[in-house]
């Protein structure tokens, strides 16, 4: 079997909130534990609050697991990432206006990365490869792109500047949260295609994201999160045609899409946001929303059932029917 | 959306709702207007405009929703940007991106003409008499 670039076992991460006397425990996420393959596209899908954004910025190396283990390419992260590691991982953000130094031409950020993640070229070199960066992304003319200023872009030509910056340190894996959300529809797509031909550079990708159909588009393997917690991952054509977990059937019933019919989802009921974790007792924490509940469901915590051998899912209910 | 549904109902307001994301207004909206660049392309009935969409751009945002049903296929999207609003072209605003271009949507401006409540700029759908 092919080694993991991406290993992430029991990692949870807690955050102290309130004041001296309301003093709790978020669990921001909880015992999340999943591979990304090389060169695979892994998308974690979940609300806000579902913990997705800690897991990114855990693996970023913004902040330490509380408990838990990252190993990436083999070694085992410590508290705090090397450049190094930051080079081979690197994160593109969600908001394409905030994230790009405006006073740097476009060339000229790139060739300040590749000159600290590729002392193998020259100067000649990295202009070279800045020219390349820049059109394997889908900015053309490469010679043009890199003379402008980033105000001169639009949002949807930042966030491909944003991949081309990631790619300049020859990343593993490049982790994306929510990188199209703020785009134009039109443009979405554009950067989709971007992603997916990411995987013709060997780069992996953890795309994150709380829209199912653009994981879907893109993703080879789906990880649905709840409250912190893993509830079902597989791969991505069987947990759409088959979710065995109540959350991910009602996520679906509840995307809207202008293909359907009008008012189909008149009568699947309001989802609400998941709440938030604090100083959390035994129990599934969908259980208090689940059409499913049982008394089993809200003394214990579910463990992982295997679906197939490659689907898995965090419920008493998909237990008792397999 | 639903609460906002819910209120509409109750107390009988109008919502004119300004955004981005179409999957969204497909359910709820009544009437919904298309607009490019500033100006509306096309507006009708929300369903007739997702159904039967008559403006090419409309039908390239169609075109760019990825979707949870049928077969996974590659979208592309509507390629290119937005004209610069300072100093729009001369014909139509969409020429430059719109798969159907024509010699004639580049020299003028068309006009938003109403066929039947639903109502489309575009030279391809309404043509322009040649005595204008």
């Amino acid at each position: 079997m092919t080694e993991p670039i991406l290993r992430v076992e029991g990692m949870s991460r807690h955050f102290q909130v309130g004041g001296l006397r309301s003093a709790g425990v978020l669990h921001a996420s909880d015992d999340i534990t999943f591979d990304v393959l090389p060169g695979e596209i892994v998308a974690l899908v979940g609300e806000s609050g579902s913990g997705k954004s800690t897991i990114a910025r855990v693996l970023a190396g913004l902040y330490p697991p509380t408990s838990g283990r990252i190993v990436f390419e083999g070694r085992t992260l410590g508290k705090t990432s090397s450049r190094a590691v930051r080079g081979k991982m690197p994160m593109v953000f969600q908001d394409p206006f905030g994230s790009i130094n405006p006073v740097l031409r476009v060339g000229h950020a790139l060739q300040r990365s590749l000159r600290l993640h590729r002392p193998d070229l020259d100067s000649r070199g990295r202009l070279a490869e800045a020219v390349s960066l820049v059109e394997k992304v889908g900015l053309l003319p490469g010679e043009e792109v890199i003379r402008r200023f980033p105000h001169e872009l639009s949002g949807g030509q930042r966030q491909r500047l944003g991949f081309a910056q990631a790619l300049a340190s020859r990343p593993s894996l490049i982790l994306a949260d929510e990188p199209v959300s703020m785009l134009d529809v039109s443009i979405r797509i554009g950067l989709l295609n971007v992603m997916r031909d990411l995987r013709s550079e060997g780069v992996s990708l953890l795309y994150i994201t709380h829209d199912l159909a653009s994981a879907r588009y893109v993703a080879d393997r789906m990880i649905v999160l709840y409250a912190g917690r893993i509830v079902e991952e597989g791969r991505t054509e069987d947990l759409i045609t088959r979710p065995a977990h109540p959350y991910t059937r009602l996520l679906m019933a509840t995307a809207p899409d202008p293909r359907l019919p009008l008012a189909s989802d008149a009568d699947v009921e309001d989802l609400g946001e998941p709440p938030r974790v604090i100083n959390p007792g035994p129990g599934c924490r969908f259980a208090p929303r689940c059409p499913l509940a049982m008394d089993r469901c809200r003394e214990a915590t579910p463990e992982f059932v295997q679906i197939t051998p490659l689907q898995r899912a965090a419920c008493f209910a998909a237990e008792e029917s397999t | 959306m639903r609460q906002v549904e819910n209120l509409r109902r109750r107390l009988g307001f109008a919502v004119l709702f300004v955004t981005h994301d179409m999957s969204v207004v497909s359910h709820f909206s009544d009437r919904l207007a298309v607009m490019y660049a500033g100006e509306f392309m096309e507006i009708g009935g929300t369903r007739t405009v997702f159904d039967q969409p008559r403006h090419p751009y409309s039908l390239g945002l169609m075109d760019a929703f990825p979707s949870l049903v049928g077969a996974r296929r590659e979208l592309v999207g509507i390629p290119g940007n937005p004209p610069s609003l300072v100093s729009p072209p001369t014909g139509c605003l969409f020429a430059a991106r719109c798969p159907s271009v024509t010699e004639e949507c580049r020299l003028h401006r068309p006009e938003l003409v109403d066929l039947d409540g639903h109502a489309t700029r575009c030279h391809l759908v309404n043509p322009r008499r040649s005595d204008d």
